[in-house]
């Protein structure tokens, strides 16, 4: 690590005004979980680090009168994960959110780390970010020079990295409300427990009144640089609700579309192909599912 | 430098700090205690886990200043830290009596279940990877009462053996957790 | 008083399996062969317990080392101007700094006339990771700050990684100016192995078979990072070193001589060592480099080493590429082996040549195999630096070797059990000297075969066999001692003291660490001198006051330690019944020990107590018998009565041999390629058990190096020779849940016959045969042969589906994927690149 100055705002402001003021040397820590590993390692060297463990409106979560969730950037995956035993439970597919909070990095790690802190470190193998996009969500952000919202597809480059500007500061991820889907499936292959995924999927699938799929989006992620979206596949999925069949065939879609065989040279390349379609098929079955029990409970 | 507190297992640390100086490093280097191990610094391996104010997490991969002012519990605050009691001192007492925690200067309740139950089921060899598994598993089975043994596994998913192939640990979480679940108060006012 | 825990509950009774009963008076009462729980858990448990890097000393200082980020290049200088002048910096140092001024090593282990290790690079890098430079300063923040600066000039080299690649005259030089026995290149020994007549055998046979095996490089990665604090005494001349090692002498004898000081003024002192698995069992650069800059500084100087620094330049598990062939009559007999091997030792290593030796003659183990014809070459490449690892190349060999029985038994339609049961060593009578040399003194590798197949339900599943699962044998004999080909020794020592006040102090050199040596020697002493376990107390490994002794490696520390601590403590045992005999005025025979006294035979509760006796041998020596030698210690040095390596390649090189017979079961996921061994069994024979629980941690312990060596753990290079996956991050060692539960654990005894207490070697016997279990077991799920390791998922998947769009029954991978490049079948073999004239050197 190179040496460096720190500082703890206790508001929003005073964190922007910190990062201004110490200019582009200057750094957001939340939990430090992905920034440390590089500053250690003397790949990030940040003169300045404003941290955003005392701003306490950075965390935690709350549905708005319309009914969009809004999570706080420095909440931490320790207490998304244990949603259901804190003040504000989350409903309907929005526990998948929860879920994949529970079931990321380990224990210690989720103490700590936030899923505005792994938005903005933009790696595409976490898996925060290729739900964002997944679900459609929104991203709030602040900086010196005003706020804007960025649609989660709009966030990430597609080269990598994310659009946001020096010193800003992402602040709220908000997602759609109940009715915005019907069910949401989040899947992913991992060697060890706890590794990075190597391919991540989600299908997100919304029914019309005739229980058939109106909508449907399928992402699949830690392939490219960022998460990248489905559409043939999303679209086979439209009007109908797929046999088991289906499902495997709809897969190979998505592997044709985000990885067809001609770029899959390498082995590693060859496999993420494989798990591409296997992943989605997965996806799709498992959000069928739970689309048909929630609106059969509701 | 920035001068900073922190609470280690009751005690205050006040120091002035190099920004840089991690968790792990103010808990070995400033305040002394080194039962907290380094055996990776890239947040892998476990050894270094500690609780801040009752939450697990990785103090090689924290900033000391990230937590100042709080409270911090590593494997040094598990069981209070004693003498061996005089009796072992003189050694006819326990002539022909063989009790292993008396061998070891100790009782059973100077130990936390945690600590007496890895020590029962033989869950360390080296002993390396032991105050970051017992530590992440206090967390954990203070939450989670009742686990199944693959939660367990899970649990301890952040946390490398090289030694014993988990299983002994396994062990010795199942029969700690038994031992830490508060025993049911007998029906006194029925 | 001591506080109770607000959450402690109230004490339960212990569970059966841990309960040491209490300990009835009287001597028939002992305490080998029982679970007694170890005396060195609590200073672990509690943090109390002192590692390498909890070492503070006054005026200490901190060094770090600068590595090669190139894999092979010509090291044209190393400017530490600007390092120096870094604040907090107090000194640095390069190769051309110490050359002609510390002594090259290597040449002891390995049998050369110089040697070809030093503590910096200084005309070439030859592996990524290779030390440059070091920098010491007022603290690891300013040391590293330094390194920063120091400018290397170097031109780049061609890269050789392939251990095949070096086969090749025209592939880059790797040590230049060594001269080995073959001369210059990259083929550093030669190995060969001529038993019986397997030409012969391979004309009789009915049924051969054949095929290429490659093993992978392995971490040891013990948690406990290597490292050392050196502290030199200008005044004295003492250099005194703590180290976190396996092996005191090995690293004073080394250390001494490199640094050219006279052994007596090299102390090494040991705190607790976070495990090693052969890893830390021998002397490494950064041990002369704190020593050299504490010399020059006249303070100490704490180096230790970053996990990465640890990937790159400790010591990996050798690799091997075998073209192996096995001969089998109709019957299933086995009567001939023949291999050629090339080992793969990487840039420069101590003992990877030994691994070849003696992982391929126990490797052989437990198949009296009467035909043997193997050839070996020893080659460099530009990677990490080989050594020792759990097992010592018997895993590499059994991997290749048991899978070829698997081969066999189906084309003889026999099954695997069948095969195995007719040939594993079950001699009529013991000692059996098998035809590659080495003398049985017991065993039960039959039932322990037998045992382990009925655990997981062999027959029904070969009965029955479920969609996607399958089942697999292997199993090894391990030794548990050795007498290394170029190291002609295979000795431990004990002193053991009895103090004024009755407990026992027992000294050793052969350094525990994790293997519970302070518990079982404890367990030995107290049932041979009757004194109270939680009397004796192993003191900590230091050289100065610690008898000679090689280290703890090899699975020697119960068979070859564990007897020299029980002769000690009888010698022991003699004095203080002499001692007894004269004050009670008794007839030796007449007396006995136990109770923590040395009491008339049938009468425990009399005597005198030990306490009094040492009393008298150290304060009243007019109560001693005439012509007593007065203090009461004794030390025994036990040596092996194992043979050194044949000029045909056999010999018996361990004390006795510990046999493993495994059975994994494998479900393999078809869209994933996701392996699971959903049960796994394991029959050891360990001889007598001194301590059950601790046997079966190191069983359990094994069987992770197994598991991590069969399904994930590899070092992955590129092209240009630099490790990919030098992290915890990306090297696939196991957490708790890609473990099966191991409770299908059994110990069939066979008490050895050479070693007086009957124990064998638990280390390593839990490792050998797991890799080839798992891939038996694969084979049996999908019909894709794993020729290579690991088998990983993406492999597994990439297998299945090149094997279904084939439309093949059976498959090998990587042999029969479509961009395998190396030889495919045997017509394309490559031949040992030595000739059969003249006799090796050893
Ligand atoms: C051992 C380990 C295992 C892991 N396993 C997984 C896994 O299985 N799946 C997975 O998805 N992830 C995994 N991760 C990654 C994890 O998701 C991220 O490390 C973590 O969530 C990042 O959050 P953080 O708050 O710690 O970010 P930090 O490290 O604090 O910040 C990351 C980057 O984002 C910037 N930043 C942070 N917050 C903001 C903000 N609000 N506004 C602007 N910039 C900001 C920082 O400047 C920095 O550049 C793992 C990490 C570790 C260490
Ligand atoms: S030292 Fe912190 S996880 Fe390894
Ligand atoms: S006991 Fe050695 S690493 Fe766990």
């Amino acid at each position: 690590m190179k040496p460096f100055s720190f500082h703890s705002p206790r508001g929003l402001g005073e964190a922007v005004d910190l990062l201004e003021r110490h200019g582009p040397g200057a750094q957001v820590i939340a939990g430090g979980q992905t920034l440390l590993l590089a500053m250690k390692e003397r790949l990030a060297r940040p003169s300045a680090l404003v941290s955003l463990a005392e701003v306490a409106d950075l965390r935690g979560w709350r549905y708005t009168d319309s009914g969009a969730l809004e999570i706080g950037a420095a909440t931490t995956y320790a207490a998304l994960a244990e949603a259901e035993l804190t003040g504000v439970p989350l409903r309907g597919w929005h526990t998948e959110i929860a879920a994949v909070a529970g079931d990321l990095a380990d224990r210690p790690v989720r103490t700590m780390g936030t899923i505005g802190g792994a938005l903005c470190a933009a790696d595409p193998r976490f898996d925060m970010v290729t739900l964002v996009v997944a679900l459609d969500a929104e991203l709030d952000t602040v900086g010196a020079g005003g706020g804007r919202t960025i649609r989660a597809a709009e966030f990430f480059d597609p080269v990598g990295g994310t659009v946001l500007r020096p010193g800003e500061i992402l602040t709220t991820v908000r997602f759609r409300p109940q009715d915005g889907f019907s069910g949401v499936a989040f899947e992913k292959f991992r060697y060890r427990v706890f590794d990075a995924a190597l391919v991540s999927a989600v299908c997100a699938l919304r029914l019309g009144a005739d229980g058939a799929v109106a909508d449907a989006r399928v992402t699949v992620g830690a392939v490219h640089p960022a998460p990248v979206l489905a559409t043939t596949a999303a679209d086979r999925l439209v009007g109908g609700t797929p046999t088991a069949v289906d499902t495997v065939e709809i897969g190979l879609v998505a592997a044709d579309e985000v990885l067809p065989a001609e770029q899959a040279t390498t082995s590693v390349r060859r496999y993420q192909r494989e798990l591409i379609g296997v992943l989605v098929g997965r996806a799709i079955a498992r959000s069928h599912e739970r689309a048909h029990t929630t609106t059969a409970g509701s | 430098m920035q001068t900073m507190t922190l609470t280690i297992n009751g005690t205050e640390v006040t120091a002035e700090v190099d920004e840089r100086t991690l968790l792990l490093e103010f808990i070995r280097d400033v305040a002394g205690y080194t039962g907290t191990h380094n055996g990776c610094l890239e947040a892998r391996c476990g050894c270094c886990a500690v609780e801040v104010d009752g939450d697990i997490v990785k103090s090689c991969n924290v900033l000391a200043l990230q937590v100042a002012g709080r409270s911090v519990t590593t494997v040094e605050g598990l069981a209070p830290q004693r003498v061996a009691p005089l009796e072992h001192i003189t050694t006819q007492s326990l002539a022909g009596v063989y009790r292993p925690l008396d061998a070891l200067g100790a009782q059973d309740d100077d130990l936390h279940p945690l600590q007496a139950a890895f020590h029962k089921c033989h869950a360390l060899q080296c002993g390396f990877c032991t105050p970051g598994m017992l530590m992440v598993l206090k967390d954990y089975l203070e939450d989670n009462p009742e686990p199944t043994r693959d939660e367990v596994r899970k649990a301890i998913g952040g946390n490398i053996c090289r030694c014993t192939g988990y299983q002994h640990i396994v062990d010795a979480a199942m029969e700690a957790a038994e031992n830490m679940r508060p025993v049911a108060a007998p029906a006194a006012d029925g | 008083m001591t506080e109770t825990l607000p959450t402690a509950p109230p004490t339960r009774p212990r569970a059966e399996r841990h309960a040491p009963e209490r300990r009835e008076t009287g001597s028939g009462n002992k305490l080998v062969g029982r679970s007694v729980p170890r005396t060195e858990d609590l200073a672990l448990l509690t943090g109390t317990a002192r590692f390498i890097d909890d070492i503070r000393l006054p005026g200490m200082l901190y060094a770090k080392i600068l590595r090669s980020t190139t894999a092979h290049a010509r090291l044209n200088g190393v400017d530490l101007s600007k390092a120096l002048q870094q604040p907090g910096v107090r000194g640095a140092i390069c190769g051309q700094d110490l050359l002609g001024k510390v002594k090259p090593w290597g040449d002891m282990m390995q049998d050369l006339l110089v040697g070809d290790h030093f503590p910096f690079a200084t005309d070439k890098i030859l592996y990524e990771g290779q030390e440059i430079a070091a920098v010491v300063a007022d603290s690891k923040y300013a040391a590293l700050d330094a390194l920063e600066v120091i400018e290397v000039d170097y031109d780049e080299l061609p890269v050789l990684v392939d251990p095949e690649g070096a086969l090749d005259p025209e592939s880059p030089l790797i040590q230049e100016g060594i001269n080995y026995e073959f001369g210059e290149g990259n083929i550093f020994d030669r190995y060969r192995v001529r038993v019986g007549d397997a030409a012969a055998a391979a004309a009789d046979a009915d049924v051969v078979v054949r095929q290429r095996f490659v093993s992978n490089r392995q971490a040891g990665a013990a948690l406990d990072p290597h490292g050392c604090v050196a502290s030199y005494d200008s005044f004295t001349g003492v250099l005194t070193i703590y180290s976190s090692t396996q092996s005191i002498f090995m690293v004073r004898d080394v250390l001494a001589d490199t640094l050219q000081i006279p052994r007596n003024r090299v102390r090494v002192v040991i705190p607790e060592v976070g495990a090693g698995f052969g890893s830390k069992a021998q002397m490494f650069a950064h041990e002369v480099i704190a020593s050299v800059l504490s010399m020059q500084l006249g303070r100490p100087v704490h180096l230790v080493l970053g996990r990465g620094e640890i990937f790159r330049a400790g010591t990996a598990r050798t690799g091997q590429v075998r073209y192996a062939e096995m001969y089998l009559k109709r019957d299933g007999e086995i009567t001939g082996y023949r291999d050629y091997i090339v080992h793969d030792c990487g840039a420069q290593s101590l003992w990877g040549n030994q691994v070849v030796h003696i992982g391929t003659n126990v490797g052989m183990l437990p198949y009296p195999i009467p035909n043997i014809h193997i050839d070996a070459d020893v080659v460099h490449t530009n990677t990490a630096p080989a050594g020792p690892l759990r097992g010592f190349g018997i895993p590499e060999t059994i991997w290749a070797k048991e899978q070829l029985v698997d081969m066999a038994a189906e084309r003889l339609g026999m099954d695997p059990l069948d095969l195995r049961a007719r040939n594993v060593v079950q001699p009529e009578s013991f000692p059996y000297r098998t035809p590659m040399g080495q003398v049985i003194d017991s065993t039960s590798i039959d039932r322990c075969l037998q045992t382990c197949a009925e655990a997981i339900g062999w027959r029904e599943k070969k009965a029955r066999p479920e969609p996607n699962e399958g089942v697999g044998l292997a199993v090894s004999m391990k030794y548990t001692s050795c007498r290394h080909p170029s190291l002609d020794t295979d000795l431990s020592a004990v002193r053991v003291r009895l103090e004024t006040d009755g407990t026992v102090t027992i000294f050793s050199s052969d350094v525990s660490h994790g293997q519970g040596h302070a518990t079982f020697l404890a367990q030995i002493v107290s049932d041979v001198l009757g004194v109270g376990f939680e009397k004796v107390a192993l003191a900590p490994p230091d050289s100065a006051t610690a008898p000679f002794g090689l280290g703890t490696y090899a699975s020697r520390a119960a068979a070859v330690l564990g007897t020299a601590c029980r002769q000690a403590a009888e010698r022991l045992r003699e004095k203080v019944v002499a001692i007894a005999a004269h004050v009670l005025e008794a007839n030796p025979e007449d007396l006995d020990t136990g109770n923590d006294r040395v009491h008339v035979r049938g009468l425990p509760d009399t005597g005198l107590y030990l306490e009094n006796l040492a009393g008298y041998a150290a304060y009243r020596t007019h109560q001693l018998p005439p012509g007593f030698e007065p203090t009461l210690e004794a030390v025994a040095t036990y040596d092996t009565p194992t043979e050194r390596e044949a000029p045909d390649g056999s010999g018996n090189f361990s004390v006795t041999y510990s046999g493993a017979a495994h059975a994994a079961h494998v479900r393999v996921d078809p869209d994933t390629g996701r392996i699971t061994v959903i049960d796994y069994a394991m029959a050891h024979d360990t001889g007598t058990v001194i301590n059950p629980l601790i046997v079966e941690g190191q069983h359990q312990g094994g069987f992770l190096m197994g598991i991590g060596m069969a399904l994930g753990e590899d070092y992955v290079y590129d092209d240009q020779g630099r490790l990919l996956n030098a992290s915890f991050k990306d090297y696939q060692a196991p957490y708790a849940t890609e473990l099966p539960e191991l409770t299908k654990m059994f110990e069939i005894p066979a008490p050895s016959v050479n070693i007086p207490g009957g124990q064998k070697g638990a280390g390593e016997s839990g490792t050998g045969p797991v890799p080839a279990a798992i891939g038996n077991a694969v084979y049996d799920a999908t019909g894709v042969r794993f020729t290579a390791l690991p088998i990983t998922p993406d492999r597994m998947l990439l297998a299945l589906r090149e094997k279904e769009r084939r439309g093949l029954d059976s498959f090998r991978y990587p042999d029969d994927m479509p961009d395998f490049t190396s030889p495919r079948t045997p017509d394309e073999w490559p031949t040992p690149t030595g000739s059969d004239e003249g006799d090796l050197l050893l």
